[in-house]
Parts: C-alpha cells; structure tokens; sequence
C-alpha cells in the first residue's frame, strides 16, 4: 500500500516519470453511412503516469469516448500507436478494465449480484487468490462490502436501483484486480446525491488500489473534484485543447472543494474553453 | 464473515422457511403448480360451468350429435380402460419424444448459431426459409413414398414441421444480445466460447424456450394430422376410426384427451420457463 501511495504521490508532483499509457499520434476516422469519412478524434500525443486519476472532458462529439474506447481496445486507432506499459494495445489489454455508463445493459441480469461478481473474478486475476469456493464467496463478498453492497449477493441487479447497480460494475471490474480503470460517463445516469456518493467511492478505490484511473466526463465540476489532470479536448474530434493540472491536495471535500479560490479558478478556466469563450 | 455468505440456493430455502405455525413446507414445483391454477380460478369456473350448463341442457333436451358431459365421460373411461385410446395415445406420444429429442438440439442449435455467426447464417438461411415455408403437410407424401409408414417417416415430418418455431426464435435471442453486452465480454476478454456459454446462451435463454413451447404446440397438431394421413397408428388415427364409425362418443373422448394433453404440456412447459427465466421478474415486472 506504502508504495502505491508514493507512486500516486510521484504522478501528481511529477517527481517520478512511469508512464502506463502512451499515446504517440492516435486518431480515429469514421466512415459515415453516407460515405464520407467523419474525424472521431484527430491524431493525439500524451503520456499518463502510473497512478494518476486523468478525466477527459469536452462537448458531445469531441471524441473522449472515442479516446476511451481506443485505450480500451474496443476500437482500433485509423492512425498512430496506444501502448499500455510497454504493450502496444491490440483488443482489451489484461491489465484494463472498463465501466460504461449504461450499468443496466453492462450488468449481466440472469446472475446474481454476487454471481455477478464472480463473472469479474473469474475473467481477470481475481479467481487465483480463491481455491475453494466458499473461498472466492468470501472474496465477492468483500468486493461487494467494498462499494457498500454486503448485503446483496442474492438480489438480482433489476432489483436494485441505478446507483447501486453501478456500484456493481464498478465492484465486478475491481474484482478482476486491474491496475488501469476506465470509466465512460459512469455517474451521469445517477441521480445528483448518488452520484456525489460514488464520486467520492471512487477516489477512495483509486487511492486505496493504487490504481490509475480514466475518467470520461461531460461533467466539469466531477472531473476536477475528481481528477489531478484534466484535458479539455476540442469539439468536434479536434484533439487534445489544453491539459489542465489540478493541484489540489486530496483528500478533497465535496462542500469545501467547490469554495476553494482554485477551483473557482479552474473551473472558469476549464468551462470557457469547453463552450469556446476563451 | 463466512456466515454472512450464503449460495443463492441456500437463501432461496431460507426465505421459504414456514413460520413457526404447524404450516407444512410445500415444494417449490408444488408451490408454483398451485400459484399457477390459483391465478386461474376464473377461467376453471368459466369451463367447469360450460360443462355443468351443457349437462343440465343435455337431461332437458338431448341431442346425440353432442352428446352430454356425462356420457362422453363414461366413453372416455371405457376406452381409456378397456378400449384402445391410451395406447394410441402413447404410441403417439413416443413418437414425439423421439423427434424432439432430435428436433430440440437440432433446433435451438442452427437457430443459436445462425444467429451469432454471418457465415452460418449466410450458409444455412436460404435453405431455412424455403423449408419453413413449405408446410410440413405438403412434404408428407413424399416422405411417405421414400420413408414408408413408420417411425422413421413420423419423425422426418415432425422435424419439418416442428423445428422451425425453434430455429426462428433461438435466432432471434442470439442476434439480440446487445453491443454493451459483446463489449462487456470483450473487456473481461472472454473466448469465443465463453461469450457464447457465459453471455450469448443465457441471454437467448427466454426466447428458446419460447421456441420450444411453441414446437411442442405445432408438434401435438402435426401428431394428429400424420396419425390421420398415413392412418395406420397413434392417436390421428383413433380419431379417424371414430368418425369413419360415426362413433361420436368415441370421438369426442378422442379429442378431449389430445386438448387435455396439449393444455398439460403447455402448463409444465409455463412452469419451466418461470422458473428458468426467475431473473426476468425483477425487470419486467411480470407476475
């Protein structure tokens, strides 16, 4: 945990240089039902470090899901290079694992909340820390008690509400150990005081996992409250606007952090150019 | 910790557990049986007075040509006893145990595969939609005049006519399963295999046993056509016997015991997919 902290601590003074994705001129072209070809997202360069928490914002259309999905191995780059330590990314890398933003349809509905978890267990590096069943039960149950779930391993996920399903997905791509979570607008189909909950779920795994997060949001305030870097990407598939580094101490707090004179800054910063006015 | 985990099956019992009243625990299949005739009551009156109307019609003005329920319940015993319906009915039946033991892994099979692979179902799809629109009744002949009279030719027929409600739906719920679900197998980086075992198969689940309860449905009336086609046994047959005798009892009786045995079927093959299909409940909301 000493040194997850540290590599975490090293990414946001940028005293330590380990990058866990490199992205050397990756783009992404369409081709439209109508024959042209659409810019998804223009040829990007960037690096992120071993443990940061990035967000991508930007207007619909900008091509931060795109990115997303193009570090995911969901989609293949139409030019340039995404590596993932020292692999070029070719189909969904091992170590990644991704939470869409529609939790209902990612959720597998026939299984359990815990079976569910046990999905996330089995495809990943998770099932190899059980050896018996009652064992990995265990384990999904701590999973579950994780994301404030213990007592659900029996429901099914239509059972329970929006919130909680994406405690779910989030809890399954967890127990899969990855070290690279990507997560595509995962809060945006919460409601307000839920989603305030799992903002700060979400910090809590980041540090308490030592992992490195991707963060998609159309939401400027969640991905500053969020993120050490925010990078503000150009409408319509324009690439990467500005990268903005938030240096804020964590723990940060919901209520305090939105009066804090540099996040009202930053926030102006970052909100005027997203709509273009600066 | 260890005690606060308990396999979905383990619940299940305990949320079943009586109350400390002298309540007998049911069975689940026994639980389900009664909840499905309790959520049925009206409709059992509506036939139950149907019979009791027609009977008390029968003792104030009798007419032969149909009868009274009484009398064709005394036929039904005689020839369900005595006579020769059950064991055409049997024969029947074994005939299509057979083809569906064939038609249902052949079925749900193309149909599933069709469905999750552009080659197989560019390869197989022409064939399919020539033979599902050829009424099996039209084929008869011909596997008549190839295959003879016997099983082998009754099975051939069933397979015709009875795969296809299968094939079409099993199709429809493996073509069904979302993007965000493929991508979800994706990203937990599941084989071929296991996307078809862990995601595929349990999402086209619901339909295929649509499928199936449809086929056993088409197979009942096809059963009933070949006996009354090729006329030599099964249950077609015992009712041919009996209007060509003008034994209108006998055929009545007939015909009430294959409406019994489809409603049976039907029933058990409801409870099944209730049970198998549990999870789609809390999504939709159905009772």
């Amino acid at each position: 945990m000493t040194s997850t902290t540290e590599a975490q601590a090293a990414a946001l003074t940028g005293g330590v240089h380990q990058e866990i994705i490199t992205v050397e001129g990756a783009g992404k072209d369409y081709l439209a039902l109508d024959g042209n070809v659409v810019r998804g997202l223009s040829p990007v360069d960037l690096t992120i470090e071993r443990g940061a928490f990035v967000s991508l914002v930007g207007r619909s259309g900008c091509g931060k899901s795109t990115f997303l999905r193009l570090v995911a191995g969901l989609e293949k780059p139409t030019s340039g290079t995404i590596r993932i330590g020292t692999e070029r990314v070719d189909g969904p890398p091992d170590s990644a694992r991704y939470v869409f933003q529609n939790y209902n349809e990612s959720l597998l509905p026939w299984r359990t909340v815990g079976d569910n978890i046990r999905f996330g267990l089995r495809h990943g590096h998770g099932a190899a820390r059980a050896s018996s069943k009652a064992q990995e039960n265990e384990l999904i149950q701590e999973h579950l008690e994780e994301v404030g779930l213990g007592g659900t391993f029996n429901r099914y996920p239509g059972e329970l509400s929006g919130g909680m399903q994406q405690r779910v997905a989030i809890a399954r791509a967890l127990a899969a150990l990855p070290e690279l979570l990507l997560l595509d607008e995962p809060f945006s189909a919460v409601d307000a005081l839920s989603r305030s909950t799992l903002q700060d779920l979400i910090l809590r795994i980041w540090q308490e996992h030592g992992l490195t997060v991707l963060f998609v949001t159309h939401d400027i305030e969640e991905a500053l409250y969020l993120s050490q870097r925010v990078i503000v990407l150009r409408e319509k598939g324009g690439g990467v606007e500005r990268d903005v580094t938030v240096d804020i101490p964590y723990p940060r707090r919901q209520v305090d952090f939105r009066e804090d004179p540099r996040y009202l800054r930053l926030r102006r910063e970052v909100l005027g150019l997203v709509l273009g006015t600066e | 910790m260890p005690d606060t985990i308990v396999t979905g099956t383990e619940a299940r019992e305990a949320e079943r557990k009586p109350p400390a009243s002298g309540i007998r625990p049911v069975g689940r299949a026994r639980r389900n049986a009664r909840r499905y005739f309790r959520s049925r009551v009206s409709g059992w009156t509506l036939v139950a007075l149907v019979v009791v109307l027609w009977e008390l019609y029968s003792n104030v003005d009798y007419d032969p040509t149909i009868s009274s329920p009484s009398r064709i319940a005394e036929t039904w015993w005689g020839e369900a006893t005595t006579g020769d319906l059950l064991n055409q009915l049997t024969i029947t039946l074994r005939t299509m145990a057979e083809a569906l033991a064939l038609a249902v892994p052949l079925g749900v099979g193309i149909g599933f595969l069709m469905g999750r692979s552009q080659v197989i179902w560019g390869l197989l799809e022409p064939l399919v939609e020539i033979l599902r629109l050829t009424p099996a009744t039209a084929i008869l002949p011909i596997y008549i005049l190839f295959l003879g009279l016997g099983d082998q030719m009754k099975v051939a027929v069933f397979l015709t006519g009875g795969i296809f409600p299968m094939i079409i739906n099993s199709y429809a719920g493996a073509r069904g399963v979302s993007k965000i679900l493929s991508e979800t197998a994706q990203t937990f980086r599941l084989s071929w295999l296991q996307t078809q075992r862990e995601i595929a198969l349990p999402f086209a689940m619901p339909y295929i046993l649509v499928g199936m309860r449809q086929s056993l449905g088409m197979s009942l009336v096809l059963a009933v056509v070949i006996g009354m086609l090729a006329g030599n046994d099964g249950i077609g047959y015992y009712l041919m016997f009996a209007q060509q005798n003008f034994n209108l009892r006998q055929l009545l009786a007939g015909v009430l015991t294959v409406a019994f045995v489809g409603y049976v079927f039907n029933a058990v093959f409801l409870l099944l997919e209730r049970r198998v299909t549990r999870w789609r409940r809390s999504q939709t909301g159905a009772a």
